[in-house]
Formats: structure tokens, sequence, C-alpha cells
């Protein structure tokens, strides 16, 4: 048995867009263990519902995450409105999920980027978030806000979309998806991306069920699950299936991601060919009084919003479980038994978000 | 095969404008729905309260007796609910164009015009139902 070395990696490291800190324990080069701490960017928002209106707690559950922020958003007016027994407008659901795939396609291309950026690909890192830019031109023109889309409220959205911004709307995907095909091709067949990811961060198909892994994690691994087959809000009227791989490597959860852009692209098409017309807002009526627990899939996997009201304009409990709090064990599992240069990598496959985690 | 790929795309980069913009010179264009910052009209403004009431963080304070409505950009949080909030035409608005960066926390102050009676009793009968 050879020496043992305790590496810290993190909370500040090049390939970590947030903070998290790992310790590694070390034999060699061979990672033994390796033991996650949390906790840099707590903000408390989770308290801050006791003190805040229900209607003001959709900008506080938008702002839980910089990348899936629309989602956050989508998942907490869903639970709310269930609570206060509100039907939603198809158009007002319809949008709701339009926002909801174009705020994956530009999460699943940054990861693209950040992913080709940890392994020293740069060329590739600027092509994917060239990308992501026009994208966010797109949610500009059409939510508001590039990172804050601001849209979603209880009872429906705040904007509606007029004919003209779908047609351009369509007109820019469908020049998107052309470059898109071209980044993918790239990514699947590079050798040197494929010695990088192939067989590394194992995850074996029952591991992964075991430890509760979510999203594209889970789906690497060969589970057929995502929170999408709920059939919450315009999914129900939307065909699809989720995107498997079998391997559990990294090259798989990539694959994944890649296959699930072509997948939302496919998903806005059929949406916005049959928007339906209509408001795309309910007036709000009553407080919450009842509590909600609500499953919605984001880009890094299927996020859980717990909200219980009592009757007062305050609520009693707010709780969210994230993708990425989800996936920590996962990762610590399959951090084991990898070479410390692959490190970086494999914390990468899981798509971390902290900032959603610690909330 | 694939080393070829990559290499195909980074040729034909060459051949193409650079995807940034060179900034001072060349500046982005608006795009026609951003929430960029938030404007006051004050000649339409009646100082209802209504903005101030609906405002989630409290970026906005109204001093009736002044006639002073009061923003600060560093609270906003550009949500909207001001403006949807609004009840006279368009007093409070959304521009699409960005506030440009302060080198001093401060508030800016829009003094208010006195209203017209007309407007004026409409919304005194409006805030009371």
């Amino acid at each position: 048995m050879g020496k043992q070395t305790i590496i810290p990696f993190g909370p500040q490291h090049p390939v970590l867009p947030e903070p998290i800190h790992l310790d590694l324990v070390l034999e060699d080069e061979q990672v033994l263990q390796a033991i996650p701490r949390i906790g840099f960017v707590h903000r408390g928002l989770e308290k801050l519902a006791e003190k805040k209106d229900f209607q003001d707690m959709v900008y506080v559950g938008e702002r839980i995450c910089g990348i899936c922020s629309f989602i956050h958003s989508v998942a907490f007016c869903q639970a709310m409105e269930s609570i206060l027994g509100i039907e939603v407008p198809e158009r007002a659901q319809s949008l709701r999920g339009f926002w909801s795939e174009l705020s994956r396609i530009h999460s699943h291309w940054l990861w693209m980027g950040l992913l080709a950026d940890s392994f020293g690909f740069e060329n590739l890192f600027m092509q994917t978030w060239k990308l992501r830019e026009s994208l966010l031109d797109l949610v500009e023109a059409t939510a508001g806000g590039r990172v804050i889309y601001g849209s979603c409220k209880i009872g429906g959205v705040r904007r509606d979309i007029s004919l003209e911004l779908i047609t351009q709307a369509q007109t820019t995907l469908k020049a998107l998806y052309t470059q898109h095909q071209i980044l993918a091709s790239i990514f699947e067949n590079d050798t040197s991306i494929q010695h990088r990811t192939q067989g590394k961060g194992m995850l074996s198909k029952d591991k992964a069920y075991e430890l509760g892994a979510v999203g594209p994690t889970l789906r690497a691994s060969g589970w057929p699950l995502d929170a999408r087959l709920l059939k919450y809000g315009t999914y129900q009227n939307l065909e699809f299936q989720p995107v498997v791989e079998t391997q559990g490597d990294c090259y798989a959860r990539m694959r994944v991601r890649i296959r699930e852009v072509d997948q939302s692209f496919d998903l806005i098409n059929q949406l916005l060919k049959k928007l339906p017309d209509g408001p795309v807002e309910t007036k709000i009526t009553g407080m919450p009084s009842g509590e909600h627990f609500e499953r919605v899939e984001q880009p890094r996997g299927e996020v859980v919003h717990y909200l219980k009201g009592n009757g007062s304009k305050f609520l009693e409990r707010y709780r969210v479980r994230t993708p990425t709090f989800a996936n920590l064990p996962a990762l610590v599992e399959i951090l084991k038994g990898c070479t410390f240069a692959d490190v970086p990598i494999i914390v990468l496959s899981i798509d971390p978000c902290i900032s959603c985690t610690e909330r | 095969m694939s080393y070829f790929q990559m290499l195909n795309l980074s040729i034909q980069q060459l051949w193409h404008r650079p995807a940034t913009r060179l900034y001072p010179q060349e500046v982005r264009p608006v795009i026609a729905r951003s929430r960029g910052r938030v404007e006051l009209q004050p000649s339409t403004c009646t100082l209802c309260l209504l903005c101030e009431k609906k405002c989630p963080t409290h970026a906005i304070h109204i001093d009736r007796t002044q006639r002073l409505f009061t923003l600060d950009r560093f609270q906003c949080i550009l949500c909207g609910a001001c403006e949807s909030a609004c009840i006279a035409k368009h007093a409070i608005v959304l521009s699409e164009h960005y506030a440009p960066p302060q080198t001093h926390r401060d508030v800016i102050i829009w003094p208010v015009p006195s209203t017209p009676p007309s407007l004026a009793s409409t919304t005194k009968s409006q805030n009371k139902g």
C-alpha cells in the first residue's frame, strides 16, 4: 500500500463554475475516496418564503439558479396553482413549455462548452458558446431577459408572443439546429474527446438507481426515467421518448445531453405548430391552504418543489430538492478509483449546479 | 477523420467576421422586448401608490405630499410588476435600453407635476374600490 495524500479540489477551480469542495484521498495517482463539502453559496431562500408574499416568491424561486431559472419558476407556479386550484390556460402552458425547452437547450450548450474547456479544447468551447449566444438573444427577444426570464407567474405567463416572433423563433431555431448538428458530430466523433471521456466515471445501472441519481446521469446508465413523462403542463400534448444510453460513462452522459438538445428542438417545433389561441393568464383567488409536491424535469434532472400553505399569504414551508443534490452521492461513488487527471471531467459530467443545491 | 471536422470548422471561421463585437465602435442592437430599465413619465403619473405596493423589492418610494417618485435602480429586479400594476396610461414603463452603470449608489427622483383634476378623481375612486 502506497502513501496516501489528501488533495483539496475546489471551491475555486478553473473547471468549476460554482463552488464545491472535494477532499480527494489519493494513493499515487488514484483516487480512493472523495469527501464533498458544500455550503459556500447558501442564501436561505427557503426561509424567505415565511416572510414574503406567495406571489412575490415566484421571483425568489426563479433566482434559485442562474441557468435553469425558468423551470424553477414553472415548478413553483405549478405547485402553487395546484394548491389554489387554478386552471392555467392552454396557451400559457404551451409558452411555459417553449421557454422551458429553450432553457434546456442553452443549459446543455453551456455544459458542452464547459466540457470542451475542461480538457483544454478551447476552440470547441468558443464554437459552442457562440451558438448559445444566438439562442440567448432569442430568449431575450421572446421573454425579455437573457438569464432571468421573468415571464412565469401564478396562473399563467406575463407575456404573450406574437405571430411575428414565433416565425422569427422558428427561423432562428432552424439555423441553430443545423449548426448544432455539426458540433454534435464533432463532440461524438472526435478521437481526443473520446479518449478523455470513454470508460471514465462508470456508473452501473443498479448503482445509479440505488444512489438515487436523476436526469442525464441516470438516463446515461440505462434508465428511461424523465419527469416530463408525468405529462405535466403542455407535455401531455407532445410526443417524445426519453433519451437513454447504456454505457454509464462520461461519454454516455455527454451523448444523452447532445441528443436531448435534438429532442428539445423537436419539442419546440411540435409546440409552435399547434400553439393554441386564447388568454395567457387567469386571476388568482384565495390564499394557499394545503400542501403540494411538484416534480418537474430540469436540464440537470428532476427537481422537487414542496409547498405548504396555512391560509395566509405567507407560506409555512417551502422546500426544494434540486437535481445536483440528488446526483452528489453518485458523484462520490464514480470518483472512486479514477485517476486524478480525470477528476475535473467526472465532476463536470454530472453538470453540478451548486447554487441550486444550496439555495 | 474526426480531426478534419474540427479543422474544417476552424478554417471556415478564417473567412468569417469575428463572432464578437468591437464594443465601443459597434454597439449591440437593442432587442425590442428587453426589460432594460424602469422609466417614469411624470406627466401621466397619478401617484396612486399601486406600483409601490406591488414592487417585490421595495425599490419604489412615493412621497405624495411633496409629489416625488423615487426609484432605486440597485434594488430593482426588472420584474415588470409595476408596469402591469400601473393604472395611468403608461406612466411607468420598462424601457428596452439598459441602465448605464453607476459609480455611486444613489436613487433617481422624478418630481411629478400636479395632476389634472379629472384624472385625480378617477384615481381616488379606483383606489377606494
